[in-house]
């Protein structure tokens, strides 16, 4: 029987994609040169003020939980890789090959709709603020003026807001694209496989 | 088979809500339900203890990064002009109000005015200073023109006072700290800024 080895190096870029996020997160925004940083990650998140690191618990345990299932999702497509021919292994691959493509979905949208909901309930709560939509761009970077009214001062401040997607979001997106081939590769096999 | 989709199944359901029930148990039994949402370095800043009921804000301070006693303004040193490289140097007594990062000063620059007659000075080279600093700052400015920079650096210590003193304004103020951009079109006149130690 022929192998999916599609399968296998999905589980292994999973894997590597979890391991990279740890060290640099799939999106970063920079406000001013280093004074907050904003690491959004789905598995491990967090920002960054005056070099301080803060960590949200609720999110946190958010993170920790979809490493774990990213983790086991991985090791499944192995397994299914080596026990291909048992019949709990289709289980294994249907398990496997859906959770980079939800997790990467599932970042972007909530990415996109932070951006876009968070100015929104600043500018309800502080009516003196203005915050524009979205806040600041997906990728790229962008001026926030702050309102002279907000700073009782007669001067005009703003500030440099720079967003990048780093590699390992990228890694996230390839792992999304292998696992589908993984699918499409496991469909053709088993339509060959068929008695005629 | 069924045996292996019910267990990746219980897997799906472990991996998250095992976290989710561990952390909400744990403030729900603390009776703290916002120490889900807010940052535990945060929260030390709106405890009880800290919100003034006999607790200690400085230590909040010190958890966030900020130095409890760096809320000071910058303290005048010296004002001297080098003539053999035309440039002037404050130098100021600082306290870093931050103790984990470093504040880098990119750009300073502003517009001295004489009636028709105006000149720029600006920062001749970034400024780094290093997280919980304490001791002398040096900044060196240069100009367009260096002569009027050697005047007003004579004018601003008391050496010269020309009689066009009471004309000169400052304007057009562009501070680059850390990316944040601060810019002021008017600081008014020179006796305004300086006040006593005017001319």
């Amino acid at each position: 029987m022929k192998r999916n080895w599609f399968a296998l190096a999905t589980g292994a870029l999973m894997l590597v994609t979890v391991a990279s996020s740890l060290h640099s997160p799939w999106w970063r925004a920079e406000i001013g040169s280093g004074l907050i940083t904003v690491n959004a990650d789905p598995f491990y998140t967090s920002f960054k003020v005056f070099g301080v690191s803060y960590v949200i618990p609720i999110i946190f345990v958010l993170n920790v939980g979809l490493t774990a299932l990213f983790v086991a999702s991985g090791i499944a497509l192995v397994v299914y890789t080596i026990e291909q021919e048992k019949g709990y292994s289709k289980h294994l691959l249907s398990f496997g090959w859906r959770r980079p493509l939800y997790v990467v979905v599932g970042f972007v949208a909530v990415l996109v709709l932070s951006l876009h909901v968070i100015p929104l309930v600043v500018n309800t709560i502080a009516r003196a603020v203005e915050v524009s939509t979205p806040m600041v761009p997906l990728m790229g970077s962008s001026i926030i003026r702050l309102p002279s009214n907000v700073l009782n001062i007669p001067a005009q401040v703003s500030i440099t807001v720079t967003t990048t997607f780093t590699h390992s979001f990228f890694l996230g997106v390839a792992t999304v694209a292998l696992a589908i081939t993984t699918r499409a590769c496991h469909r053709r096999m088993s339509s060959a496989n068929k008695p005629t | 088979m069924d045996k292996v989709k019910w267990g990746l199944r219980a897997i799906t359901l472990a991996c998250v809500l095992v976290p989710l029930l561990c952390v909400t148990v744990q403030c729900f039994l603390a009776d703290d339900l916002l120490g889900l949402l807010v940052p535990p370095q945060l929260r030390a800043l709106t405890s009880p203890a800290a919100l003034g009921q006999g607790g200690d804000l400085s230590s909040a301070f010190v958890a966030l990064g900020i130095n409890p006693s760096g809320f000071e303004m910058p303290r005048f040193k010296d004002l001297m002009f080098d003539e053999s490289t035309s440039t002037a140097t404050l130098k100021l007594e600082i306290t870093s109000p931050l103790t984990r990062q470093s504040i880098t000063l990119n750009e300073l620059s502003f517009t001295v005015r004489n009636g028709t007659r105006s000149f720029t000075i600006e920062l001749k080279d970034k400024v780094v200073i290093e997280a919980n600093y304490t001791g002398t700052l040096s900044l060196s400015f240069s100009s367009s023109d260096p002569d009027a920079l050697r005047r007003l650096v004579n004018i601003i210590k008391g050496v010269e006072r020309p009689v066009y003193v009471e004309d000169l304004q400052f304007s057009d103020l562009s501070i680059d700290v850390n990316g944040i951009l601060i810019t002021v079109r008017d600081l008014g006149e020179i006796s305004e800024l300086f006040g006593g130690k005017s001319p």
